[in-house]
């Protein structure tokens, strides 16, 4: 008995060989998914059934003259008995493909014993049909797990062989041949058959974590991919973002080529020199409608199906992938391989993931635009409105002046003209020369100097002619408005307010200064960092000045507050040398006047 | 002992161990340990109930006394069945909706009180603890019989692995090894009873023919009378068969494994309809064995009949065979002693450690190590009385399990569900009577007052072997009694339509109920 139970191992590992290379192919990966359909249980009925006549051919024949007969099983006299190893294959195709892939790779096995003949041929028919579907069902019964444990697998294996034996013993029961065949098999064929089921099942849970590792492999390098396009996707041009992004797949995924369109045209492509996809494919080919209509992700795995409209096509597969943005798709990416058989599951999972992820990556960075138009349109509104007081003041001055003076408020009242009129500008610009700023500051303190008349002195000290540089409009006046309604306040005789412009350090350096009480401690603190109401009016606007600097100019722009040693206030603020280097300078774009 | 039966026999333990194993790692919670935390199916738990309830003594004794006596032998599977269907229409949905863990959280909706589910536990603990003696002393005989190894240490390996059982693995380990054994035990004698048939050139007549040959009652083994002469005994016993599994609490606290009141009655339909099956499997199997083997050969090797199915296996399909059959009976053993093992640990750490010692207030982790020790302490305990029992008849204790649990718990629920002036009094007087007068007429009968072979030697004081016809109407009267003459008043009217509506519907409409 123990010779025989050897001679079943050695056998029944001849068999695990075969199994494992099984569970390296593709078909036999998909049965994990458990997505059965007809043709699939027909196409795995007949591999596990094919399965299960190798395993009758390694099986062993027992002959009642000449005890065991060691051979492989090629053909068998009607007094002879086969002891098949078909179970195995049975319980396996019952486990990993469901009762129906049982079923039929048991008729076909059992077809297979039942012509080879032999006395046990009748009970070797019907056992392994049953074996198969009753293992599908034990596997349905087990159905939380996708993979039956390995433990659970060796329990299920006890039984048929245990069913063999019964059923040999049921339609055999002619005498004492078929109890001694019973007790000469039965147990080695229980011990082997349990423990290779057991085996495989620890092999299938292998290959599937294997693929599992995969998939999560993928999913960490999409992410990873999509955080690495992200400053790609926030480029101005989409022909820079879709270069950028064409590289950077084409380079850490390893494809044959990729390429991005727009509904329009195409984009970008990286591949082979000089046979770029037509951009024509967007009409023309069925995979690009196909993934326009679904909106979801493509796979063409013949040359007719590729995105070219002649037969150059030197890829043998692609991938479409729909970017979506609000609802409709902007980007069609695809991925070229050279061989269909490139695509393994790994690079649809990726592709796919890739597409959702930069999908709402757009929609996020659409959604930022937004609201960054819409805070910019509130500021500009808020400071577009004109001190009232302000208003009254100067026509007031005006008024009395317009008897004693013509020619003075003449020129008064037109530099209230140009004040008001850059006022509205601010609410259709986002930047202004400092030219055009210039001249708002000048109007406001001539102005404001004929109304304190005497006791206040603007000095201006900036190189001639202006620089080029550009700043949120309205960003100098309010800061000189403060100094006079804050810092000057209890000045009532030389009130001196300074404003300079130099160049430090290839910055331009704007500074604010006055000789007046300077900043108390607490608004020192807060006064950039939220609107203060001290007095019935001002109180927010270094606030908003800071807060337009920074979201226009970027941090480094940002207002500085000090006192100054003898007396009064400085502010004081730098600006990029050069308009274009602004940095993140993205809500800006001038096209929106 | 030769190699098969040693790899078989090693093979079935671990295969068995294997389950616990894996429902050891997902029985954390008082709640799994105690009812698998309602995860079963209704199949799945029919299943279950069928393998708590198909005890060894039903494999085993049923093929011999079938093969034995014939009809009569046949009349204890019919009421065993037919109590099914006392349980579901009585009991079973009532109890799911009332319970949690144990029978005394039932009578506990209705009568908040520490007594009552004193009571409760202890009627609980007496009718496990009597159903679990007999099975571990057949298993002890069985295991000494087939592997030729000394009674005590079989009880012991049983005792021992049923105590492992479920103090690692609680009621899905339990649950599990039953649903396990129950496919074994079907698939099993099914596949012996096709063998039997094959036998016989699948053909009935033949089969009828042989028999007759095979005993030595012939024309009148398939005719009533051989067992039962008079029609008292006949009644009574079918009487305690039929409500005694309405008062089994193995088999009731089996109703609260699942989710709703449409599970609970698929698990008991198919458990009624798995129970059937196999005794119809019995019948073949015991006729099986008197047409194959002979009336002869049986009584020689084992006269109360009992080794008739593993003897048919051997016949049939030699070593292996037999082998095979020898496990199964292990495992139906394990299964039902683990179930009895579960049901007697509920009442004790459940009702009197958590609600009565604790007065509600032990953590789950408390519960779950008292329901741990309260299970290795009663393994051990009817190990010890296993081993001191070895002589005892083991159809007289099975049959005295189902008259006490017929005329002390039954009863008391029977009336708790529906009787409106029920009270406290009642369900400790009932249940008192119950107990007493069942045991005492057991004692006092002629099993165990005998002049020939009984314990006692003198004349029966009591004449019937099977006090059913009495112990039962003699309990339901003490409830009754007990709740009419007692100064407690009955409870009154709305708050028992509350607990009628929380019984019959599992809505629970609050009040001071609970």
């Amino acid at each position: 008995m123990r010779e025989l139970t050897l001679i079943l191992f050695e056998r029944l590992c001849l068999l695990l060989v075969i199994a494992f290379v099984l569970t390296r192919t593709r078909g036999f990966r998909s049965l994990l998914y458990r997505e059965f359909n007809m043709k699939m249980i027909i196409v795995h009925s007949i591999v596990f059934g094919i399965f299960g006549v190798v395993a009758t051919m390694a099986g062993i024949v027992i002959d009642p003259q000449h005890g065991v007969l060691y051979s492989y099983v090629l053909s068998v006299e009607d007094s002879q008995y086969v002891v098949s190893l078909s179970l195995v294959p049975m319980v396996i195709a019952g486990l990993f493909g469901g009762p129906f892939v049982g079923l039929g790779a048991g008729i076909v096995s059992g077809a297979h014993l039942f012509l080879l003949g032999g006395m046990g041929s009748l009970a070797d028919m019907i056992v392994n049909p049953l074996t198969g579907m009753l293992a599908g069902f034990t596997a349905r019964f087990f159905s939380q797990e996708r993979v039956i444990s390995p433990f659970k697998a060796l329990f299920i294996g006890v039984f048929p062989p245990i069913l063999q034996m019964q059923l040999l013993l049921i339609f055999d029961a002619t005498g004492e041949e078929a109890v001694s065949i019973v007790d000469t098999v039965g147990l080695p064929l229980v011990l082997s058959n349990a423990l290779a089921i057991a085996i495989f099942t620890a092999m299938i849970a292998l290959v599937l974590k294997e693929q599992e590792n995969e998939a999560a492999q993928a999913t960490k390098q999409a992410l990873e991919l999509v955080e690495e396009a992200l400053p790609f996707m926030k480029k101005e041009t989409e022909q820079e973002m879709a270069q950028g992004i064409a590289n950077l797949l084409h380079e850490r995924l390893d494809l044959a080529a990729v390429s991005i369109a727009n509904q329009n045209e195409m984009l970008a492509y990286r591949g082979i020199e000089g046979s770029a996809p037509r951009y024509a494919f967007v009409e023309k080919s069925n995979l690009s409608s196909e993934v326009q209509e679904t909106k979801t992700m493509q796979t063409a795995y013949s040359k007719s199906d590729m995105p070219y409209d002649s037969d150059d096509c030197p890829y043998g597969a692609a991938i479409m992938i729909p970017v979506i943005e609000a609802e409709e798709v902007v980007w069609l990416i695809t991925f070229y391989f050279a061989k269909a058989q490139h695509i393994r599951p790994v690079e649809t999972t990726l592709a796919e993931g890739l597409g959702q992820l930069m999908s709402h990556q757009l929609t996020t960075i659409a959604a930022e635009r937004l609201t960054a138009h819409i805070r910019d349109a509130e500021l500009r509104n808020l400071q577009a409105q004109i001190n009232p007081h302000f208003l009254f003041n100067t026509l007031h001055l005006i008024a009395s002046m317009s008897r004693e003076d013509p020619a003075k408020a003449r020129h008064i009242t037109i530099q209230l003209a140009h004040f008001m009129r850059f006022n509205l500008r601010i609410v259709s610009k986002s930047l202004v020369d400092l030219n055009k700023e210039m001249e708002h500051v000048h109007a406001y303190t001539s102005i404001i100097r004929e109304r304190f008349s005497g006791r206040l002195k603007v000095i201006f000290n900036y190189p001639e002619p202006l620089p080029e540089l550009e700043l949120p409009p309205s960003t100098i006046q309010p800061l000189i408005e403060n100094c006079i309604q804050h810092g000057l306040k209890n000045k009532f005789t030389e009130g001196m307010v300074w404003v300079n412009i130099q160049c430090i350090e290839k910055q331009w350096l704007i500074v604010v200064r006055d000789n007046g009480c300077g900043f108390s401690e607490e608004v020192l603190e807060i006064v950039t960092k939220k609107p203060i109401n001290l007095d019935s009016n001002g109180g927010t606007g270094l606030y908003n000045v800071n807060k337009r600097l920074t979201s226009l100019l970027g941090k480094s722009a940002a207002l500085h507050i000090r006192n100054l040693e003898g007396k009064g206030g400085e502010v004081f603020f730098y600006v990029p040398m050069k308009p274009s280097n602004r940095e993140g300078g993205s809500h800006d774009s001038s096209n929106d006047c | 002992m030769n190699l098969t039966y040693f790899l078989f026999f090693i093979c079935i333990i671990v295969c068995t161990l294997i389950i616990t194993y894996w429902a050891a790692k997902r029985s954390n919670t008082a709640s799994h340990f105690y009812t698998a935390a309602g995860s079963l199916t209704g199949i799945q738990n029919g299943m279950a109930i069928s393998g708590d309830f198909i005890s060894a003594a039903s494999f085993l004794g049923m093929v011999g006394a079938i093969a034995l006596n014939g009809y009569d032998g046949f009349l204890y599977s019919i009421g065993f069945l037919v109590s099914y269907l006392v349980v579901m229409l009585l009991i079973a949905e009532p109890v799911h909706h009332l319970g949690k863990y144990s029978l005394g959280d039932v009578l506990a909706v209705r009568f908040p009180d520490s007594q009552v589910r004193g009571m409760m536990a202890f009627g609980t603990f007496v009718i496990s603890l009597l159903y679990m003696i007999p099975q571990l002393v057949a298993a002890g005989l069985l295991i000494r019989m087939l592997l030729a190894i000394d009674y005590s240490v079989s009880v012991l390996i049983i005792g021992g692995l049923m105590t492992v059982y479920v103090v690692f693995g609680g009621m899905i380990a339990t649950s599990w090894v039953q649903i396990v054994k129950t496919i074994v035990l079907l698939s099993g004698t099914f596949l012996l009873a096709l063998n039997v048939f094959s036998h016989f050139s699948w053909k009935f007549p033949a089969l009828f023919e042989a028999v007759k040959q095979g005993t030595p009652l012939g024309n009148q083994f398939f005719l009533p009378g051989q067992l039962f002469d008079s029609p008292i005994e006949l009644f009574s016993l079918q009487l305690a068969l039929i409500l005694g599994t309405a008062g089994l609490p193995h088999i009731l606290i089996r109703l609260f494994t699942v989710k709703n009141k449409v599970e609970v009655r698929r698990s008991l339909l198919s458990a009624a309809c798995i129970i059937g099956m196999f005794y119809i499997m019995t019948l073949i199997l015991g006729l099986g064995t008197l047409a194959i083997l002979g009336y002869d050969s049986l009584v020689a090797v084992d006269p109360s009949g009992n080794l008739a199915a593993p003897l048919l296996a051997r016949q049939v399909g030699g070593d292996f065979m037999l082998a095979f059959i020898s496990a199964i009976a292990f495992t139906t053993i394990v299964a039902v002693v683990a179930g009895l093992v579960i049901s007697a640990t509920t009442a004790f750490s459940h009702d009197l450690y958590h609600h009565i010692l604790k007065k509600g207030r032990s953590t789950e982790k408390e519960q779950l190590r008292a329901a741990r020790l309260s299970a290795f302490t009663i393994g051990i305990i009817s190990t010890l009385f296993a081993l001191k029992l070895e002589n005892i008849n083991v159809t007289f204790l099975v049959s005295l399990t189902f008259i006490v649990a017929a005329s002390s718990i039954f009863p008391v629920l029977f009336l708790t569900i529906y009787w409106r002036k029920f009270n406290k009094a009642g369900v400790i007087a009932g249940m008192l009577t119950g107990l007493t007068v069942s045991l005492m007429m057991a004692v006092l009968g002629p099993h165990i007052m005998n002049p020939d072979d009984g314990w006692i030697d003198s004349a029966p004081i009591f004449p019937l072997y099977n006090p059913g016809i009495v112990a039962i109407p003699l309990g339901f009267l003490g409830a009754i009694a007990g709740s009419l003459l007692s100064k407690h008043k009955a409870a009154d009217i709305e708050s028992f339509d509350r607990f009628q509506v929380h019984a019959q519907t599992g809505m629970d409409p609050g009040g001071e109920g609970k």
